[in-house]
């Protein structure tokens, strides 16, 4: 009976080696990127920005706002594709608001377009575009925001879709 | 009397010995079989196992078999669709295309924003003007222009219609208007989200940036997941 068990065992672990051997190609997936890594815009006002694993804003004493800027890491378009997507999520509060402009560069620095927004409430969810001939194979694209003072603000982070 | 009482034990004798003899084979008996089946399976009934065990192994790797058969075609027919999917064409009859290099990939780009742009400027054409939003729209451009240290000084023009303004910003060599783009950007993020580039040349030799800035945005701004 033991013979048995171990030789269903063998049968069943080298099924299970054969298997191992596909390899699937990974398909083009979605790419979050906390802001956390976001970078003040202005030096020397890095002091001013707090960064944690929630996101990034400005701290509690700081009393004006601050621009950060974001890389925003994405995939080249599949050749179909007509436009590119992006979730730029956050927080406002006690009356405040953000206000963010999501950019393309060529590989020369060209500007190529942007597409921007100020959150409509205290929660943002949002979903920005650029159409496809602006996120060429080898452009590079980027977010700056403007952080509400006294931490009133977080940039969470960016989707980028595909 | 006497006779009749030594037959009687003859008789009693007799039964106790048959008793006591079939008790005996009994007992030989029952040690000659249980005895050998606890202690030991009968050849034949090993052998009859030992076959079912081994079809039952011969059939899962029979199976196994016709398992990586099937992952070999699978492979296989991967590997095709891969390679089609790299090299999508629009047609059947087109055969699929050799990786792009650097620098056809970039003219590919170039060629495709230049027909997007294209779309844009002549969209910009078609609208009509909306002489109080126009008017409104513009002195905003203006304000955000003139708000900022370095494009203040830099010519420009601008023309608003219906939901469109027009920016010619004269290209002086130094590409300031890249570094400002995102002071524009977010200044005028309240009523012209959208914006799209286009370099042009001019009279001057050195080009233009033509900036379309839109209205509309790119999507939905409430659109959530």
């Amino acid at each position: 009976m033991k013979s048995r068990f171990v030789k269903l065992f063998g049968v069943a672990y080298g099924a299970l080696l054969a298997t191992a051997g596909v390899v699937v190609p990974a398909p083009a997936a979605n790419i979050n990127t906390n802001a956390t890594e976001c970078q003040a815009q202005f030096w020397p006002q890095e002091a001013d920005i707090v960064h944690t694993e929630k996101g990034i804003s400005t701290g509690s004493t700081v009393t004006a706002s601050r621009w950060i800027s974001c890389a925003i890491p994405r995939s080249p378009l599949a050749p179909t594709a007509t436009s590119g997507s992006f979730y730029i999520d956050g927080d406002s509060q006690n009356g405040q608001w953000m206000v963010c402009s999501l950019a393309s560069y060529d590989f020369t620095g060209t500007f190529l377009g942007s597409s921007s927004f100020s959150s409509p409430g205290p929660a943002f969810d949002i979903l920005l575009s650029l159409p496809a001939a602006q996120l060429g194979y080898w452009a590079y694209t980027g977010i700056t925001c403007v952080l509400p003072p006294n931490g009133n603000g977080t940039l969470r982070g960016v989707t980028s879709l595909q | 009397m006497s006779t009749h009482d030594g037959t009687a034990s003859v008789k009693l004798v007799l039964t106790v010995f048959a008793f006591v003899a079939l008790g005996i084979a009994v007992f030989v008996f029952l040690v000659t079989n249980y005895g050998r089946r606890d202690a030991s399976p009968r050849p034949e009934r090993v052998q009859v196992v030992s076959h079912n065990d081994d079809k039952e192994v011969a059939q899962l790797v029979q199976q196994v078999q016709e398992l990586q058969g099937r992952l070999n075609s699978l492979k296989s027919q991967m590997t095709q669709l891969d390679a089609g999917a790299a090299h999508a064409v629009p047609t059947r009859d087109v055969k699929p295309a050799e990786p792009l290099s650097v620098e056809e990939q970039r003219a590919q780009d170039r060629e495709r924003l230049k027909t997007y742009m294209a779309g844009v400027e002549q969209s910009f054409a078609n609208e009509r003007v909306d002489a109080s939003w126009a008017t409104r729209t513009a002195s905003k451009v203006a304000t955000t222009f003139d708000g900022d240290d370095v494009l203040k000084g830099v010519a420009h023009t601008v023309e608003c219609r219906s939901q469109t303004c027009r920016v010619q910003i004269e290209d002086d060599g130094s590409n300031q208007l890249a570094r400002r783009m995102p002071f524009i950007a977010i200044g005028l993020a309240d009523v012209l989200p959208t914006i799209s580039a286009q370099h042009v040349d001019t009279a001057t030799g050195r080009g233009a940036t033509v900036l379309y800035m839109s209205s509309q945005p790119s999507t939905p701004p409430t659109a959530a997941k």
